[in-house]
């Protein structure tokens, strides 16, 4: 699906509008008058200049503090490599931070692929406190770092980041392969590489680098590529498994790992050919903080992919459940649940009156009729028989969402009730988000 | 920027530049403009390093540059002559990639198009970076240097990017 994207965006967009030889013809010949400029006008010009001479001015200052930037990549890594650098006029906080105790150095390499890459170190959160490290007015300690170096397994070097940005431009554009991605990586000078923290239980496609305010500094040293990544700690999922992917491209690779929806592991795909490098991130479970994790995930901001109409709606003034068949208490639970509509949201929680959040709240539903249900939709994915289609789907059904661990019960004429972020128990339109999974349930379940 | 430099630019990249013109103000007469304005403050460019190294990527930010500067002018005259759709009837040359049946062109066309439309609604700020990543085949970095964001800030864009257009065109995409 991915790759079909892709395919698909590169050939719809595959820039084929020019501008025709009059407007060309126009602008070859507007220079030629701009040449031919009189004094008054080159003077004109030199002002002009002058201005352009404020703007080289800040493009500077732009520039010198990119270069802090990469000094503290620099000193982060050659702490990591050496222990020489503690002490050193670069050793900035950043850099002490993955000197101190708490940082984790873990120098382990994994080849794969055409690569040797090894994860150097990783810091976050607490341990970074105590080095003061303003980013984008934010304290780093809400912040995780790490640090990896990939090498060609060839001992060929890795080329020179800092001439990257000026690769080659002449990209030779093959539609019919159907490869471009790979041609682009090898057009490009310098692959282009994908590291981001991952964590287990939650679906790394969604999660992760590109999804957790991350970014990344690439500086190449003796033919030794090594990047910085820093992304929103993830500490804080530490009672979670906590690991640290590399691919080649520009996102994640979906075809390069396995996630176990049912057990949250996350896993190499062995039949992969490529780069498909996975770390296990060691942290100190004691360092979760399960409430802030999940006000995280809420906050992360997939939520503004949902239909933002379609949540929270009325229901039309005739609107009816209607009983279905094979749930026997398919309607009366659609119906029951309807009245705690305007509860609060609370995440952990399975009050219906106090405060739920989505699985809960269809697991408080269901105990009402004596029917019992996990308090997570992983397991709740588990119960009762598959629904095929939103159409075939009755009142009571259960249906849960792309975006993970959301779970409404189904009202019938595509609305469903259900325990929402920021909202509260609603009513909304079932396809507010991609529909994962419709389940009905059609006995008592589990015990 | 010489004459000839000039006149090498425009064959080079004259198609990278005006589609992306195209995509980015709507209009055939909008681009017509941008695109002439971005060739000829690269003409008084002085300095040939900035353009020296990568013209392409040079020119976009240009362009990008300009473009934001005028973005008010252009939008309100975009509200009164409705948006064009863009490039209908520009895809001769999709027919020299072995399309054999006309059935099939057409299909193609079609989903093309609303490729195309999937990605003229996104917002301007989704808009440029999936522009330049799969109109102009520019890298993230090089991304991050032509609109002046962190590389980041241009992932997390595409990753949102790419996750509003592939619900946008799930059936498209299967069909």
């Amino acid at each position: 699906m991915d790759k079909k994207l892709d395919d698909a965006l590169r050939n719809a967009l595959m820039p084929r509008d020019e501008a025709d030889l009059r407007l060309n013809r126009k602008i070859v010949n507007h220079a030629k008058e701009q040449r031919a400029m009189t004094q008054r006008e080159i003077t004109q010009r030199t002002m002009t200049a002058k201005r352009k001479g404020k703007l080289a001015a800040v493009a500077s200052a732009a520039a010198a503090v990119l270069c802090v930037t990469s000094i503290t990549v620099y000193a982060a890594w050659r702490y990591l490599s050496s222990s020489d650098v503690a002490g050193s006029a670069r050793d900035i906080s950043l850099a002490e931070a993955f000197a101190g105790e708490q940082a984790l150095l873990i120098n382990e390499t994994q080849s794969c692929g055409d690569y040797r890459v090894t994860l150097l170190g990783i810091v976050s959160g607490e341990a970074l406190s105590a080095y003061p490290h303003e980013h984008n007015g934010s304290i780093a300690g809400d912040r995780t770092y790490a640090v990896i170096a990939v090498e060609n397994g060839n001992g060929m070097p890795m080329p020179d980041v800092s001439q990257e940005a000026y690769g080659k431009t002449e990209l030779n554009r093959n539609l019919s392969s159907g490869d471009t991605g790979k041609e682009r990586s090898v057009c490009a000078g310098k692959p282009e590489l994908f590291a981001s923290p991952l964590i287990g239980g939650y679906d790394p496609a969604l999660y992760n680098l590109a999804g957790m305010a991350g970014n990344y500094t690439d500086i190449t040293e003796d033919g030794v590529l090594y990047r910085l990544i820093e992304c929103d700690n993830v500490e804080i999922f530490a009672d979670h498994d906590l690991y640290l992917c590399v691919t080649e491209g520009t996102f994640y690779n979906k075809e390069a790992y396995r996630y176990d929806e049912v057990t949250g592991k996350i896993s190499r795909n062995e039949d992969y050919e490529g780069l498909n490098a996975l770390f296990a991130l060691q942290v100190d479970a004691s360092k979760a903080n399960p409430e802030k994790a999940a006000e995280y995930i809420a906050a992360l901001g997939f939520e503004s992919d949902y239909a933002k109409d379609k949540l929270s709606v009325e229901l039309d003034g005739s609107f009816e459940v209607e009983a279905g068949e094979g749930n026997p208490w398919g309607a009366e639970a659609a119906e029951y649940a309807l009245q705690f509509v305007g509860n609060p949201y609370a995440w952990g929680e399975e009050s219906l009156t106090q405060g739920t959040d989505s699985s809960g709240f269809t697991k408080s539903v269901y105990a009402h009729f004596g029917v019992s249900l996990p308090h997570n939709t992983t397991g709740q994915r588990e119960i009762g028989t598959e629904v095929e289609t939103l159409d075939s789907a009755q009142p009571g059904d259960l249906i849960f969402y792309e975006t993970p661990a959301h779970a409404a019960i189904y009202l019938g004429e595509g609305m469903v009730v259900h325990a929402m972020p920021e909202m509260g128990v609603c009513i909304s339109e079932a396809d507010f988000d991609e529909i994962s999974e419709i389940r009905r349930i059609v006995d008592g379940c589990e015990d | 920027m010489t004459k000839q430099e000039l006149e090498m630019c425009i064959d080079k990249y004259n198609k990278d530049i005006y589609s992306f013109c195209l995509y980015l103000t709507g209009s055939p007469q909008e681009a017509d403009d941008l695109y002439q304005d971005t060739f000829l403050t690269a003409v008084e460019c002085k300095e040939k390093i900035e353009f020296g190294n990568n013209p392409k990527s040079y020119l976009l930010s240009t362009a990008l540059r300009l473009w934001k500067n005028r973005k008010r002018k252009y939008a309100w005259r975009r509200r009164i002559a409705d948006m064009q759709p863009i490039a209908e009837e520009r895809d001769a040359d999709m027919a020299k990639s072995a399309e054999p049946s006309p059935e099939e062109r057409i299909a193609r066309q079609e989903k093309d198009m609303s490729v195309r439309t999937a990605v003229n609604k996104l917002p301007d700020k989704l808009k440029i970076v999936v522009l330049l990543f799969y109109m102009e085949d520019l890298s993230t970095a090089q991304i991050a240097e032509t609109v002046k964001i962190p590389a980041g800030t241009v992932l997390s864009r595409l990753h949102r990017a790419r996750r509003i257009l592939k619900k946008e065109l799930e059936d498209v995409l299967n069909g």
